[in-house]
C-alpha cells in the first residue's frame, strides 16, 4: 500500500494532471499513458481499465487470489489459462461465480489507485501510445473522477463515508453534489465525494471545489461562518455551498425548485 | 436621482432591510448606503461583493452558459442578497436583512430593488 494516509498534499498535482489529462482524450481513444519504467495506465474509450506501477508487480494478482478464497497453486492455473486465451482474469473470475462483479471492481479501482499514487511520486512526464482495443467490459473499467475520489479516500476515507452519507440525503436534487476537504498543505481542497461521478470531468469538479471555496471564504469577511452560500444565474440555475465539520459541500441545482428543496433539506437537516 | 435617494427607494422594496449598499467591483468602492452601521460595515459588504463577485469564476452549473448574477449569504440570524447589475454588472447592491422573511421573497424583492437602482442611477457614476 502507498502511503499517503498522512499527506496526500506531495503528489496530488501529479494525480490531477494525470487523470485531468485522460478526461482530455478524445471518446475512442484507446491506448497507453506510459510512465517511462515505472508503470502504465491502460485506456480504452477514454475509460481507465487498469493502471499498474512496476514494483507492485503480482499485487493484482494476490488481491484477486485472496478475494476469490483460491489456493496459490489454483490462481496460478486459472491466471496460465486465461493469459493463454487472452481473458481477464477479474472477468473469468466473476464468470465463474468465483468472485462477485462488485468485489472485482473494488478490487481493480484499489488496485489502479495505489498503482496510480506510486507512479505519480516521481513527477511522472508520462508519454501516450495508441493500442489496439482489448475488449474490457464498460462495467469493470472506471471513469477518471471515480479513480480522482479513489485516490483522495487513501487519505480522507472517514471524510467520505460522512460526506456520501450527507449527500445521500438530499436525494435527487443532490444527485450532482459533490463534497471537498482542505489539502494538507493548505492550498484549495480535494474532492472526496461525489454521487454522480460519471456526470462530473475531473476540471468540473474541481472547479466546483475552487468556486465553493472562494464563495464561502469570501462570505467569511462577515465575522462569522455562513449556514449557506448560494450563486444563481439569471437562468436560476445555482449552487449551494457550505462547511459542515470540515467538509465543503457543493450541490448544483438546476432550476430554482431545487434550489428550494436543496435549501429547506440543508437546514432541516443542520448538514 | 441620486444613489442615496435610489437606495431609499430600496429601503421601501426590501422588507426587513437591516441595510443596504450600493458597491463598485472589481474596485470594491462604495457607491452609498443606507440602513444600520457605520462605514466600516459598509465596507465588509463592499469585500464580500468583491469576493463573490471579481474572485473564481462560478462554474457553469449543468451546462448553464451564463454567469452568476446573484448571490445570497445565510447567516445565523441575517440574510445577505447581492444582486449584480444586468444592464451595470460593474455595480452590485447588496442587502442585509433579519432571517424572518422567506428566501424567496428575499430574492424577488432584490431583484425588484436591483432593478430599480439601475433605472434610476446615472450610469455616468460607475465612472467615478
Amino acid at each position: 500500500m502507498v502511503d499517503v494516509a498522512e499527506n496526500l498534499a506531495p503528489i496530488w498535482e501529479s494525480v490531477v494532471a494525470v487523470l485531468a489529462w485522460v478526461d482530455d482524450l478524445p471518446e475512442d481513444a484507446t491506448g497507453e499513458l506510459a510512465f517511462g519504467d515505472d508503470g502504465a495506465v491502460f485506456v480504452e474509450d477514454r475509460r481507465i481499465c487498469w493502471a499498474a506501477a512496476r514494483p507492485l508487480v503480482g499485487r493484482l494478482s494476490e488481491l484477486l487470489r485472496q478475494n476469490a478464497g483460491m489456493s496459490p497453486n489454483e490462481f496460478r492455473a486459472c491466471y496460465a489459462r486465461c493469459r493463454a486465451d487472452g481473458h481477464p482474469i477479474g472477468q473469468w473470475l466473476v464468470e465463474q461465480g468465483r468472485l462477485s462483479p462488485t468485489l472485482l471492481r473494488s478490487t481493480l479501482l484499489q488496485h489502479s489507485v495505489e498503482s496510480l499514487l506510486l507512479m505519480c511520486r516521481s513527477e511522472p512526464q508520462p508519454s501516450w501510445q495508441p493500442r489496439a482495443r482489448r475488449g474490457y467490459s464498460a462495467h469493470f473499467t472506471f471513469y477518471s473522477v471515480e479513480l480522482l475520489l479513489a485516490s483522495s479516500a487513501v487519505r480522507f476515507a472517514e471524510q467520505r463515508v460522512a460526506a456520501e452519507t450527507v449527500l445521500a440525503s438530499f436525494g435527487e436534487p443532490g444527485e450532482l453534489g459533490a463534497a471537498f476537504a482542505p489539502n494538507d498543505d493548505g492550498l484549495g481542497v480535494i474532492p472526496i465525494a461525489a454521487l454522480s461521478p460519471a456526470r462530473h470531468g475531473v476540471g468540473d469538479l474541481l472547479a466546483l471545489g475552487e468556486w465553493g471555496a472562494s464563495a464561502t471564504q469570501a462570505a467569511r469577511e462577515l465575522g462569522e461562518e455562513a449556514n449557506l452560500v448560494v450563486g444563481m444565474t439569471q437562468a436560476e440555475q445555482a449552487i449551494a455551498v457550505w462547511w459542515h465539520d470540515g467538509i465543503l459541500f457543493a450541490v448544483p441545482c438546476i432550476d430554482r425548485r431545487e434550489l428550494a428543496v436543496v435549501t429547506a433539506r440543508h437546514l432541516s437537516l443542520g448538514a | 436621482m441620486t444613489v442615496q435617494e435610489a437606495l431609499a427607494g430600496v429601503r421601501e422594496l426590501v422588507p426587513e432591510l437591516k441595510v443596504a449598499a450600493l458597491v463598485l467591483v472589481p474596485d470594491g468602492f462604495v457607491l452609498g448606503h443606507v440602513g444600520e452601521g457605520g462605514i466600516l460595515e459598509h465596507e465588509t459588504l463592499a469585500r464580500v461583493a468583491t469576493g463573490l463577485f471579481a474572485g473564481v469564476e462560478a462554474p457553469e452549473p449543468d451546462g448553464a452558459a451564463d454567469r452568476v448574477t446573484e448571490y445570497f449569504i445565510l447567516l445565523a440570524d441575517r440574510v445577505m442578497v447581492l444582486q449584480r447589475g444586468r444592464r451595470q454588472p460593474g455595480m452590485v447592491l447588496c442587502t442585509m436583512t433579519s432571517r424572518e422573511p422567506n428566501l424567496g421573497l428575499l430574492l424577488t424583492t432584490a431583484r425588484d430593488a436591483i432593478a430599480w437602482v439601475e433605472s434610476h442611477v446615472d450610469p455616468a457614476v460607475l465612472d467615478g
